[in-house]
């Protein structure tokens, strides 16, 4: 008999705190912390092992209703406080959950840095294209022509493809999923979790109470359908012509590569260090 | 990436209602007692007739639901049809085939999907 799933899920969750959460009803982030969840189970990670932390914003209620070491941190410094934890205790597992505002605008320079560095943190970076909880100002993932409180006669600027430019920053795994899709984003935060260096999972989601409304996309179920239809698989996208893609976006895994990761390194270093000084004094 | 939804309810002029799902709402009308349910729920309803049907009960906590109508919409099977106090109802819980879309889909894990142990009975919630 296959696993029963909420069942699963009621096993993670922390029943002191007040339920049903916090978030509009058909909110991405409840698929995403269930798909998470469902993950982690998989692993066979147990509670104590694994760190959650997030920043502020829609995202960052996240960790409050799970079951393990969690940590609400400042606005956009969900990785910094994640590499200061895996600097100190290595064995741990950190998972970083963070807005597309909260990682890219507040959190920019410390996202590219991290992915650079490569610490062996998994970054959770849920893309709904506008700040949610703040009021619906634009983010900068917010597409170009879009309607926010903030841009009130449609945006101006191009929107940051985050999953591209971890890439390019240096990420060792960097996956795309959305919350349609939410068979795959398992997998992906599985495989985010396992690996070793900086990985990112970059999840587009719905957020229909400030920008589905504004424009005109319709209510949750609308806008699951707009991800389901827009959403590209890698493969299936390198056969198709620019002009197919036009308005769509890839998903499945972009970049999985080697690099030596940050914690290996520092204690190569440190004991290269400790070697020298020993030969040195007399 | 971005183009508007045309037949999205316009702005300022979204049907009254509490729930904010519209597109599924005629099934509401739909006559209950058209739909066809298996009556010998012990006899295959299958196409490969060696195997028995397995039954399933999707089940819902109210108390969680805040009736987003994502589980109404996507079910295959329609199963589920949306109740009079807007949140989800199990219609024809027969035609359950277990995909578990809605299960996984919940936001509010207000859903779970249970095998049921003895065919053709109905599990107890």
């Amino acid at each position: 008999m296959p696993k029963e799933v909420t069942k699963l899920i009621h096993k993670y969750l922390r029943h002191d705190k007040k339920f049903p959460h916090v978030w509009c009803p058909g909110c991405g982030n409840g698929i995403i912390l269930g798909a998470l969840i469902r993950a982690i189970d998989d692993l066979g990670l147990q509670k104590d092992e694994i760190v959650l932390a997030s920043g502020i914003g829609c995202s960052g209620r996240m960790p409050v209703y799970v079951d393990f070491n969690t940590l609400h941190t400042t606005h956009g410094r969900a990785l910094t406080f994640s590499t200061g934890i895996k600097m100190v205790n290595p064995d741990l597992t950190v998972i970083a959950v963070m807005g597309d505002g909260d990682a890219t605008a507040i959190g920019g320079n410390h996202f590219i840095h991290a992915a650079r560095r490569n610490v062996n943190l998994t970054a959770l970076v849920i893309n709904n294209q506008i700040y949610g909880m703040t009021g619906g100002q634009h983010s900068p993932a917010t597409p170009y022509d879009a309607l926010s409180t903030t841009s009130h006669y449609g945006h101006i600027e191009q929107p940051f493809p985050i999953a591209e430019l971890a890439v390019t920053a240096g990420a060792c795994f960097v996956a795309r999923g959305t919350v349609y899709h939410v068979k795959l984003l398992e997998s992906l935060i599985k495989k985010a979790v396992k690996k070793r260096g900086f990985s990112i999972v970059e999840v587009m989601s719905n957020c229909h109470i400030q920008f589905g409304r504004r424009n005109q996309l319709g209510g949750p179920v609308e806008m699951l359908k707009w991800l389901r239809s827009h959403a590209v698989r890698v493969d299936k996208a390198r056969e198709m012509s620019a002009q197919d893609m036009a308005g769509k976006f890839t998903i499945g895994v972009l970049a999985d590569r080697e690099y030596p990761s940050y914690v290996e390194e520092y204690e190569r270093v440190r004991k290269k260090a400790r070697d020298s000084a020993h030969k040195e004094s007399p | 990436m971005f183009k508007r939804l045309h037949n999205a309810p316009a702005r300022g002029r979204r049907p009254k209602g509490k729930g904010w799902v519209v597109a599924h709402h005629e099934r509401e009308n739909e006559d209950l007692e058209q739909a066809e349910l298996p009556q010998d729920l012990g006899e295959s309803t299958q196409d490969r007739p060696g195997k028995p049907k397995t039954y399933y009960d999707p089940i819902i906590f109210r108390d969680w639901c805040k009736s987003c109508g994502i589980c109404i919409a996507f079910c295959p099977k329609h199963v589920i049809g949306r109740g009079k106090d807007t949140k989800p109802v199990i219609e024809r819980p027969d035609d359950c085939i277990g995909c578990r879309f809605c299960e996984l889909h919940c936001p509010d894990f207000a859903i779970t999907v249970r095998e049921r142990p003895v065919k053709g009975i109905l599990h107890e919630a």
